[in-house]
């Protein structure tokens, strides 16, 4: 099988030659993966992280599990993180961050720095931390820069900023990390909505895509929330459902009897006309009339949005970016390749992607690049993490 | 409205349809709607007699035309285009309910949505004020002013004058004395104005009344008048819809004037920056709150006209003692009840039904004054006010302005 993938300009001396053999930006769950899967075909791997912890947004992301596992992946980043730092092959360095390349294809030169934050430093693992600049020579570049959750604040008539009783999806998946959620609604309240496509599919905002995680993510929320306290009486406002795994599809049948699926996305968030509580204006399907809906909490499912140094990032490394403000690929759909031979894309820097997602991506990346020359690889199979 | 069939073996003749498909100026992008309810979820009227914007964009792409526009929630829409701002997809309902209204016949029409237009076209304002009582009007006017600001002049027909002055045909009719604030500001401010005496009409119901055809001829009468004197730049002063009709229409019947128009809330704020008002806010004392007209901020924002929202705001601190703003605001802002021509079509159920969350989001101001720089808005929060019993009232930013000015 590898001895049929094209290495173009790949040459025996740049194998074997400087620290690591292939650059990976970026480690979360994307770039976690590809370091793995290149390190196992037999590559030297320099893997960088802008923050003092591995891990990216998949490391903040709360286990959804009630009574039994509802496979949200959270945990798989751990095992990925086992796996890369004790990995010989696979050098490491946090809070660095990629300045420059120059050279082609085949024979980069990397300029790392460090990134020059004060996020607190992984414990286990402090020897990480990059602290003075290098020039490193690589043969290959896989950016693995990731996404920023979308801040509701930017759409003013939800009133993110202005009601406390107004969350992100991010916000109470961090009550639940912090094992909070009791904090999230009084035992006097148990009227809770969900509003979806809160920064996706808004193509007048240039955010003209589906982010893909955001309905199963308030999906599994709510069943999470029904599990604590389950008297709640749990809206969710949807435009389409994107629940488009067909293992997912059992787990949305068994949620529909117990959540209230109202199709229509309310785009303001009023005050209660009286008392405390929070008013929105919708169909209401079952009496075939619009009027108001009042709910105790309304949780806004944000959708990804590029990083807001993506079109610095591809400045300096002279690499496109789309429309939609995410890396662009060179040919969407057929490989990960960006507009710059010997760069390629692995998860949300080039497209929204779910954890699950950014995993195949990654090992599509490497399967793209393939095996060094000269070197026999230690082939493990290839696992995808999480089902959906 | 909802529960007839589709005649599969009949295929309907679709004039609407195809205009907003067609036109460019026109261009309502239907087929790109997603039902996502955003519209619906923030217009005042929906809900109201059955009114979902949502609605009648699938009945128009369903070929389904005819029942919106016989539908008379057309007419009570106020034109706030709250539905139009917060479309992901671009969706220009506004466009559509525009649109319907003019296929609608004009004896058909409700209240004086369309007399109002051909009072217009054929008497030069609205009110049907001839030529001789408009100017005895504005000498009445000037002559008690002249009290408070000696030798204050109001230059009738003056060519070559700088500002072109439009004023709301309801100033002369019902509010006259307001006329002298306008006055006072133009009079404080050095400027080289005149007021017309024909074609001064500062408002323009057409575009509400869907009548293109007449919305185009007012609009070229006003620009033959202007040119005539030779003026550089219409002052438009407070008539958010006037004012959105003017500057819109200008570029949908491709009438290329040589002259500007500017609204006067923005040449306001540029005299007060160029320091020549001597202003005394204290005379302003009461909590004032501002309310932003949705043709001169929201509109006009989103369609790439110079919009007032930033301007009033610079105004509201040279001279008001305090002020605070109202929640949502700017260009999200909450219609008044009164636009879209619904004060003039004979819906005040409608208006003062789906005015209540303008009333709550006043009320939470704790404000006695609600500044509105446009005449249509003044009467829609004054109608409110008076509804429902509340202790706010409308006021014009001139009259603001005015009432601080040292002389």
């Amino acid at each position: 099988m590898a001895a049929e993938i094209e290495l173009p300009g790949l040459t025996e001396e740049v194998c074997m030659n400087g620290d690591g053999d292939i650059l990976v930006v970026g480690g979360g769950v994307a770039g976690l993966t590809a370091a793995e899967t290149l390190a196992d075909f037999g590559w030297r791997v320099l893997l960088l992280e802008k923050q003092g912890h591995l891990g990216g947004h998949s490391h903040h992301w709360a286990c959804m599990a009630t009574e039994a596992c509802n496979r949200c992946s959270a945990c798989a980043v751990c095992d990925r993180l086992r796996r890369v730092t004790s990995d010989a092959r696979i050098r490491i360095r946090t809070q660095a961050r990629l300045v420059t390349l120059e050279g082609s294809d085949g024979a980069f030169i990397a300029g790392i720095e460090p990134a020059g934050n004060s996020d607190s430093v992984c414990r286990s693992h402090p020897n990480f931390v990059l602290t003075a600049a290098e020039s490193v020579p690589v043969a290959k570049v896989v950016l693995a820069t990731g996404f920023t959750p979308f801040d509701p604040s930017e759409l003013p008539l939800l009133n993110y900023e202005r009601f406390g009783a107004v969350m992100s999806t991010v916000d109470v998946d961090d009550l639940i990390l912090q094992n909070r959620l009791t904090e999230f609604i009084t035992q006097q309240e148990n009227r809770v909505a969900f509003i979806q496509c809160v920064g996706s599919r808004d193509r007048e905002r240039g955010r003209d895509y589906c982010s893909q995680f955001c309905c199963k993510t308030s999906i599994r929320l709510a069943r999470k929330l029904l599990f604590e306290r389950p008297d709640l009486q749990i809206t969710i406002y949807y435009i389409d459902l994107q629940v488009n795994r067909k293992e997912f599809r059992t787990f949305f049948s068994e949620m529909q009897g117990k959540i209230r699926f109202v199709q229509g996305t309310p785009a303001e968030i009023l005050p209660a006309e009286q008392g405390p509580g929070l008013r929105v204006k919708v169909f209401n399907p079952e009496t075939n009339q619009i009027g108001y809906e009042t709910h105790d909490r309304v949780v806004l499912a944000v959708g990804q949005t590029p990083n807001a140094g993506t079109r610095r990032l591809a400045e300096r490394l002279n690499l496109a970016v789309g429309p939609d403000g995410f890396l662009a690929l060179a040919e969407p759909g057929r490989g990960a390749r960006s507009s710059r031979p010997g760069v390629y894309l692995a998860g949300a820097c080039a497209r929204p992607s779910d954890m699950a997602d950014s995993c195949l991506q990654a090992m599509a990346v490497a399967a793209e690049i393939g095996a060094p020359v000269n070197v026999t690889a230690t082939v493990r199979p290839l696992l995808a993490i999480g089902s959906y | 409205m909802v529960n007839k069939s589709i005649e599969l073996d009949r295929i309907p003749e679709t004039p609407l349809k195809d205009q907003l498909m067609r036109e460019s100026a026109w261009k309502a992008n239907l087929d790109d709607c997603m039902v996502c309810g955003k519209c619906l979820s923030v217009c005042p009227l929906a809900g109201y007699e059955g009114f979902d914007p949502r609605q009648l964009v699938r009945l128009v792409l369903l070929g389904r035309e005819q029942e919106v526009i016989d539908f008379d929630g057309i007419f009570q829409c106020t034109g706030c285009d709250r539905c139009t701002y917060v479309c992901p997809m671009g969706v220009k309902i506004g466009n559509l309910i525009t649109r319907a209204r003019g296929m609608r016949p004009n004896d058909k029409k409700p209240g004086k949505a369309q007399l109002t237009c051909e009072l217009h076209r054929d008497k030069g304002n609205n009110m049907q004020i001839v030529t001789e009582e408009w100017l005895e009007t504005l000498d009445w006017m000037r002559e008690e002013l002249e009290d408070d600001v000696p030798g204050v002049t109001v230059p009738i027909d003056k060519q070559g004058a700088e500002f072109f002055a439009t004023i709301n045909s309801k100033l002369p009719q019902y509010h006259p004395d307001e006329l002298q604030d306008i006055f006072k500001v133009f009079h404080a401010a050095k400027a080289d104005w005149t007021m017309p005496s024909i074609w001064w009409e500062g408002t323009n119901y057409c575009m509400f009344s869907g009548d293109l055809e007449t919305w185009e001829r007012t609009l070229r009468m006003q620009v033959a008048r202007v040119e005539e004197l030779g003026c550089k730049v219409m002052a438009y002063t407070e008539c958010g819809h006037g004012y959105y009709a003017t500057v819109a229409g200008y570029e949908k019947f491709n009438i290329r004037p040589k002259f500007e128009v500017t609204h006067v809330v923005s040449l306001y704020a540029r005299w007060i920056r160029e320091g020549r008002f001597k202003l005394d806010p204290s005379r302003n004392p009461d909590l004032c709150t501002l309310h932003d007209p949705c043709n001169a901020a929201r509109k006009a924002k989103m369609n790439g006209y110079p919009d007032i929202i930033d301007d009033a705001r610079y105004v509201m601190d040279a001279v008001c003692s305090q002020w605070v703003e109202s929640w949502p605001n700017r260009e999200n802002n909450i219609c008044c009840s009164g636009g879209g021509g619904a004060l003039i079509s004979g819906f005040k159920n409608a208006r003062m039904e789906y005015g209540k969350t303008k009333v709550e989001q006043l009320d939470r101001t704790g404000a006695k004054l609600v500044c509105t720089p446009c005449v249509n808005c003044y009467d829609g929060i004054g109608d409110l006010a008076q509804h429902y019993k509340r202790p706010w009232k409308p006021i014009h930013l001139w009259r603001l302005l005015a009432r601080a000015i040292v002389i």
